[in-house]
């Protein structure tokens, strides 16, 4: 395997640049289980919701989600990044944050175990009381 | 073949997570101890760790900073307590700063999708380079 160890700076694999781009997510305490990150020859998706980990500080504006997504695209390697967060729009060369409520992520976690396969949720998970 | 580690306390989601990455092609090795876990990476080569974050006797965060500081190797974090990736958590920050920071390591709330654990598996070590047969569930 090619990514353990560090990802090289010349012109990198998928797994090199997901590497990378975790590398920014991370350096600007963004909640990585909140997003989705694939790259399939250079051109790198990701979606979800881009929000800091829970209790930090700074809340996030437009000009870090630009800073962090041009971030991205000058990674090596990267052809092209596709973005659909659900919470974040770019709207020209600005990004804003959507309009709507952001997503409550505990809802969208429920619905998203309504639709798996498998449940996974642990069992310390509080049931809805009976009526 | 690609090697995955999986770590959890409850073996009705380490038998799950074993069904459900053999069907696309990786060779899943599990347990519910974290000392095993411990000898299994200083044996042999291990591809990507399924951590859980709340193991008895060891929290997974000190599992990773131990796994990390021997060899170190892509971690996929499963937890159903997002709160605990907080700079608030107990040696958290320092965590996040260094080993984070490698860019080797993913996050995976629970409840979560097949997709979705395929995705982050995937995106930390690729697709196994074996064609997925189809599932019986």
């Amino acid at each position: 395997m090619e990514i353990a160890g560090s990802c090289r700076m010349n012109r990198l694999t998928d797994l090199e640049i997901n590497c990378s781009v975790r590398k920014i997510l991370v350096r600007h305490w963004l909640d990585l289980g909140r997003i989705s990150l694939r790259t399939t020859s250079g051109v790198t998706y990701l979606s979800g919701e881009l929000a800091r980990l829970p209790k930090v500080e700074n809340p996030l504006t437009s000009s870090t989600v630009t800073e962090i997504i041009n971030r991205i695209r000058r990674i090596s390697g990267i052809r092209r990044v596709q973005v659909d967060f659900r919470n974040w729009i770019e709207c020209g060369d600005v990004w804003k944050q959507r309009s709507q409520k952001p997503t409550d992520f505990q809802a969208e976690a429920a619905k998203e175990k309504a639709q798996s396969v498998y449940d996974l949720t642990e069992s310390q998970t509080p049931k809805p009381s009976d009526p | 073949m690609k090697t995955i580690l999986a770590i959890d306390d409850d073996h009705w989601v380490l038998e799950t997570l074993r069904d459900a990455l053999t069907t696309h092609g990786y060779e899943v090795l599990t347990t519910v101890s974290a000392d095993e876990a411990t000898c299994i990476l200083g044996e042999q080569r291990v591809d990507l760790v399924l951590l859980d974050l709340n193991m008895p006797g060891k929290n997974g965060f000190e599992l990773y900073r131990l796994f990390q500081s021997r060899q170190p190797v892509p971690v996929l974090f499963v937890s159903g307590c997002s709160r605990s990736f907080s700079p608030h958590s107990d040696g958290f920050e320092s965590l996040w700063t260094n080993e984070f920071a490698q860019g080797m390591t993913d996050i995976l709330y629970k409840p979560f999708s097949l997709a979705t654990l395929y995705e982050k598996v995937e995106g930390l070590i690729g697709d196994s380079g074996v064609v997925p047969h189809e599932s019986t569930h």
